[in-house]
């Protein structure tokens, strides 16, 4: 048996971790659709009951900045509970113990909860999304996105937006690992302690963020103030990343 | 197999061991005694690489137990007092863990099933305590590791379930295996360990072959004022522990084993650190 990461154990581990919990993930998931379909339906009950022949933009802008902002709800609470199975009373000599390498019980951890479970979550907002856009008649988000990127392209600031959306996905991503290294280093109360924390160490960050296309709009040839914001939040993503494998690998059962 | 060199750990404020020294041999059923609070759970764990130690170095089968390497995780199982199984039956709980140990074996699990009576397709959520502890013990047992930990292995046991317990695990044994049983139900262990390690007060007081105790120790019936180690009333009359000057053979009682090295700390450290 080799002690380096191992693709194949990997493999294992992750088939041994969901074997024990489909029934939860299905009800989680199942229960994250529900809320879609329920939040849509509550905006456009008048035009689904023919109260009102045709629909207005709240019955889809409304919902989907609900259903958008439950999506990251959902995504960084799931983080703050990356490492709960380590500090499980009941669990965690068994998460401990498996003949795993620590980067392989990292690196599952970060495949499932960083990864797996966004995507998923975010194709279940954009299928529903498709549901309810073809029921009622307004474009869905999949369109949407397809007329911004080809507005985008076409435009003579494709690569400024570029930047800037590119400064916005690690925006988020620096986000997710950051609530990914809250879940390491809080024990108790992961998601409260890391939304405090991400409070008061994160607001001039999100403000820079968000005045970066003000900043940069008027010259645009000064496109390197947006590329370095892309830098330092890349390197802040790998800084919070860092800290969460720091701290797992020394985590220690105290229960 | 186990080796603890000055080892010491705390707790936050609570200091647990200062300088700890011992060695635990390969081939033997070690029982671990202790009072509520000595640190039994914290050296299995420290053995397991679950604790580190603030100082010192444990060493476990020529490995680092901190470094958590999957190699050594592979030699090493620890059945915890509590644990929660996933909801599944031991079918598919054998299937998805037993693959991590080299050495599992099926066969061998489904025969400690058996002899537990234990199902094997009985989800883990629909079974009682006793039942889930006794599917554990038969999993820790068919991974065949050459280490196996275990804390209050009997809790929650019934009486025919402790006899079958000794039975299997006594028969799971050979000269390449170590198991150590960290127990408060001394009596129910008293037939199976052949080793004691008495820990209290933040050190080892004792560690020895069962026979070595009863070449050192007896255990007898004591006359009213007979001096002893420890001696304590029953309904039979006065029991206690004396040194066995005359050589005399004595089954060992490991209550009174246990009694008799709290009370008189420095005369049972005296007895067994002598040549």
């Amino acid at each position: 048996m080799k002690d380096s990461f191992s693709w194949r154990r990997l493999g294992q581990v992750a088939r041994a971790e969901l074997a024990g919990e489909r029934r939860a993930w299905g009800l989680r998931l199942g229960g994250c659709l529900l809320f879609c379909l329920m939040i849509y339906m509550a905006w456009n009950t008048d035009t689904i009951f023919g109260r009102k022949e045709v629909h207005d933009m709240y019955g889809y802008l409304v919902p989907r900045m609900i259903v958008g902002v439950g999506w990251g709800i959902a995504v960084m609470f799931n983080l703050s509970r990356s490492f709960r199975r380590y500090s499980s009373h009941g669990r965690a000599v068994e998460a401990f113990m498996v003949p795993a390498a620590q980067s392989e019980k990292f690196v599952w951890v970060v495949l499932k909860n960083f990864v797996a479970v966004p995507v998923i979550l975010l194709a279940i907002v954009g299928l529903n999304d498709l549901f309810w856009a073809e029921w009622l008649g307004f474009d869905d988000l999949f369109t949407l996105f397809a007329k911004g990127w080809a507005s985008v392209v076409e435009s003579s600031r494709a690569s400024w937006w570029g930047l800037m959306m590119s400064l916005y996905g690690l925006h988020v991503l620096s986000t997710m690992a950051f609530f990914l290294a809250g879940a390491a280093l809080f024990r108790r109360h992961p998601f409260l302690w890391t939304v405090l924390v991400q409070f008061v160490l994160c607001n001039p960050l999100s403000f820079m963020v968000t005045l970066a296309p003000y900043l940069t709009w008027v010259e645009l040839s000064r496109i390197n103030g947006v590329v370095m914001l892309n830098l330092i939040i890349l390197g802040l993503c790998t800084l919070w990343m860092c800290i969460a494998w720091w701290r797992f690998s020394t985590l220690q059962q105290t229960k | 197999m186990i080796r603890f060199q000055d080892v010491s750990f705390s707790y936050r404020n609570e200091r647990l061991f200062h300088g700890l020294n011992f060695d635990l041999r390969r081939g033997a059923i070690y029982g671990l005694l202790g009072k509520n609070g000595a640190g039994k759970s914290t050296l299995l764990k420290l053995t397991a690489g679950l604790l580190f130690p603030k100082a010192g170095e444990v060493s476990v089968l020529g490995r680092t137990p901190k470094r958590r390497e999957p190699t050594f995780l592979s030699q090493i199982f620890l059945v915890p007092e509590e644990f929660d199984l996933p909801r599944m039956n031991m079918r598919e709980y054998a299937r998805v863990y037993g693959c991590f140990y080299p050495d599992f074996s099926h066969e061998q699990l489904a025969d400690l099933m058996r002899e537990l009576e234990v199902s094997e397709t009985q989800p883990f959520h629909r079974m009682s305590l006793g039942q889930k502890k006794k599917a554990c013990i038969a999993f820790a047992l068919a991974c065949r590791t050459p280490l196996l930990l275990m804390d209050e292995p009997t809790n929650g046991l019934d009486i025919p379930s402790k006899s079958v317990f000794r039975r299997v695990v006594a028969a799971a044994m050979d000269e390449g295996r170590t198991v150590v049983i960290s127990t408060h139900q001394v009596r129910d262990l008293d037939r199976l360990i052949d080793s004691v390690v008495v820990l209290d007060g933040s050190e080892i007081l004792l560690n020895a072959t069962t026979d070595e105790i009863t070449r050192r120790l007896q255990f007898v019936r004591l006359e009213e004022n007979e001096p002893a180690l420890y001696a304590e009333e029953t309904i039979h009359g006065r029991w206690g522990v004396r040194p066995n000057e005359a050589g005399a053979d004595s089954p060992l009682d490991m209550e009174l084993l246990f009694n008799a090295a709290v009370a008189n700390r420095e005369a049972i450290k005296n007895l067994f650190n002598r040549g």
